[in-house]
């Protein structure tokens, strides 16, 4: 490959990887939210609630 | 109001969900073929421009759209756009968030059936010993739905019915028990396969497994930066119609999965995640697959002769040969892989598309969800034979452009407009920033007021008015030659040559040349002839009929070469057409019961 296309490459996909991982992350370890008694996923409710 | 009890299990579910309504068969088969045909290198400039300037804005608008009407027990874009306005119109607009996702399903479920019967025929190790021709023609044989490839008669329709039962089966499980569960299979294994191929692409050598190239050729001529082509219009349109594509906007199922969120939930957060995991699977992995490796075996240009047809051809007719050159293990394994990535990446986007059907149907009609989930198949069943049996009469094509293109782009720019401009966009960033999990920069307030919907209508007006060969040159006051893929031209039928009747007693030759010969092939009479540009076009008619040139015959555009009955190709496209006005008009006619119903329950 010429040096061009290698470097356009190579920081394309770093970057475009990068923010994946990133936001990908920032949602795995996001807090739970306070004060929210029942929010959008089924998981989270207490087991009395699920059906 | 019926009460629609679906709900997301989880937040990584339904960003799995989200990520694999976008990620579909075009992140793999379509992005390269469009690099490839736009200046390699440069075209990822103009593409990464319009993620940010068209993509990423409009990615806020549907997910906060459907988060708001949500609320209102609205999940879908009919009722969400009327309680974002009074003006009546609106919700008619909302439509085309139902009527595309049924057309697109009725031929996408098509495509991932023939996906699903690949992975079965490289499994059983139908190509060995196939040269390229044959691999091309097995395809073409697959399309002809009356001549069967492996013995099962009606193979095409028997395995798109199997491909349409199991998306009904899915959707009928749910949301958190169905269409999470599919793409939190589907997603990883889509991604280890892609790993396994781009890795087998990467490293291919010349001289090995029959490969003329390095793999490296490939990615080179693709990542080469061509800065020349930046300033030209056609590939700055097909960069903005491919954020469409593989974004799945405009389309009605962002909104429809959001609606399922709550008020208080993040939605900027999760539209960035779904989004750039789409552009990870595109961008990193769709680019090391098919390019590489056809051009490692079949060179440059070669490959740009092979795109000119589209990716599906490279995809179906070209792939299956290159695999067997890795011996007859790998070659199963890898056409598994390939077809398995493909058929993951479609069925996590036709799910997507059933689940605003499906919502409807239960938010409006009071219908149980196995009942709505049956709806949905029905439906596609209905509408997508057609593109099956009349697949090679343009049927399939036409679904496509009006459905999977036109309607897109239009409804991106009323939802666009609605969002910035009617509804407000004090109370849009409202919605977009409520709950969310990241700070929003506040330049995208700017973005979604004036730059998305400028886009969005210079998209629009250019898709209308797009010259002959892409040459923006060539327009003037006076006028100018219409391209045939323009809207104007579409409707116009000027792509439509000699043979212009639906039923006529001759058919015509729709090119000038020398006939090279006549032959008699399955049951058909063929003609075939070398244009003036020494390519080839063979016309194919029955028996019955009769061909009424030789070869050495000089013949020009309206010359007659066969004599008897006729139904020409004009005749299904404009049935096709009417069928979806129809379809289109139907589900108006279903939004005036329903909204109705709810303003005489006292709803609305």
């Amino acid at each position: 490959m010429n040096t061009s296309a290698l470097l356009f490459m190579i920081i394309t996909q770093a970057i475009i990887t990068g923010l994946m991982l990133y936001f990908f992350f920032k949602v795995l370890f996001a807090k739970p939210k306070v004060g929210i008694n029942e929010d959008s996923y089924a998981d989270n409710d207490e087991p009395a609630v699920k059906k | 109001m019926a009460v629609n009890n679906l709900r997301w299990g989880s937040r990584i579910g339904l960003i799995l969900a989200m990520a694999g309504n976008a990620v579909g068969l075009g992140n793999f088969l379509r992005f390269p073929v469009q690099a490839v045909q736009n200046g390699g290198g440069a075209f990822i400039i103009p593409y990464l421009v319009c993620f940010l300037l068209m993509g990423v804005p409009l990615l806020f608008i549907e997910w906060s759209i459907g988060r708001y009407g949500g609320q209102f027990g609205h999940h879908t874009t009919p009722f969400a756009f009327n309680k974002m306005s009074k003006a009546r119109m609106w919700k008619y607009i909302g439509v085309f968030g139902i009527f595309s996702n049924i057309t697109i399903a009725a031929y996408y479920c098509y495509i991932e059936s023939w996906t699903m019967s690949y992975v079965y025929h490289s499994a059983a190790g139908t190509f060995a010993g196939m040269d390229q021709n044959s691999v091309a023609a097995f395809f073409d044989n697959y399309l002809n739905v009356f001549t069967s490839t492996t013995g099962i008669p009606f193979e095409a329709i028997v395995f798109f019915v199997v491909c349409l039962a199991l998306n009904t089966w899915v959707l009928s499980r749910g949301l958190s028990g169905g269409v999470e569960k599919a793409a939190k299979i589907g997603m990883p294994l889509l991604i280890i396969f892609g790993i396994f191929l781009a890795v087998k692409a990467i490293f291919l050598k010349a001289g090995h497994d029959g490969a003329v190239y390095d793999g490296t050729v490939g990615l080179n001529f693709l990542w080469t930066p061509q800065y020349s082509s930046l300033t030209n219009p056609k590939v700055w349109l097909a960069a903005a119609g491919q954020i469409f594509f593989t974004l799945s906007l405009g389309q009605g199922s962002v909104q429809c999965y959001a609606a399922y969120v709550k008020k208080k939930d993040d939605i900027a957060l999760n539209a960035m995640s779904a989004g750039w995991m789409n552009e990870f699977v595109e961008v990193v992995l769709g680019s090391a697959i098919i390019i590489p490796i056809s051009i490692g075996y079949l060179g440059i240009d070669r490959v740009i002769e092979l795109t000119s047809f589209g990716g599906l051809g490279l995809g179906f007719r070209t792939m299956p040969f290159l695999f067997q050159q890795w011996g007859p293990v790998l070659a199963a394994v890898a056409g598994v892989a390939f077809f398995g990535l493909l058929f993951f990446a479609g069925i996590t986007s036709s799910l997507a598309m059933g689940t605003p059907v499906m919502s409807f149907l239960i938010d409006e009609f009071n219908w149980r969800r196995s009942r709505a989930a049956m709806g949905f198949g029905f439906s596609v069943l209905l509408l997508g034979l057609p593109t099956v049996i009349f697949f090679q009469k343009g049927v399939f094509d036409e679904y496509d452009y009006w459905a999977g293109t036109v309607s897109l782009v239009v409804f991106a720019m009323f939802e666009a407009i609605l969002f910035a401009w009617v509804f407000g966009l004090k109370k849009g960033w409202k919605e977009i920033t409520d709950g969310a999990d990241i700070k929003v920069p506040v330049i995208f307030k700017y973005i979604l007021k004036f730059v998305t919907p400028v886009i969005l209508i210079l998209v629009f007006v250019t898709s209308l008015i797009r010259p002959a060969n892409d040459d923006w040159g060539k327009v003037s006051i006076t006028g100018w030659e219409l391209h045939p893929e323009s809207i104007i031209a579409k409707i116009r039928n000027d792509h439509v040559g000699p043979n212009h009747e639906y039923f006529a007693d001759k058919y015509y030759s729709e090119t000038s040349g020398v006939v090279d010969s006549v032959y008699t092939c399955e049951d058909n009479n063929v003609v075939s002839i070398i244009n003036e540009d020494n390519t080839v076009k063979t016309y194919e008619t029955a028996l019955t009929n009769t061909v009424i040139v030789k070869k050495g015959d000089r013949v020009d555009t309206g010359d007659a070469l066969f004599i008897g009955s006729f139904i020409n190709n004009v005749f299904y496209v404009d049935m096709s057409r009417l069928l979806l006005v129809a379809l289109f008009l139907s589900i108006c006619v279903l939004i005036s019961i329903a909204y109705h119903k709810r303003k005489k329950s006292g709803e609305i």
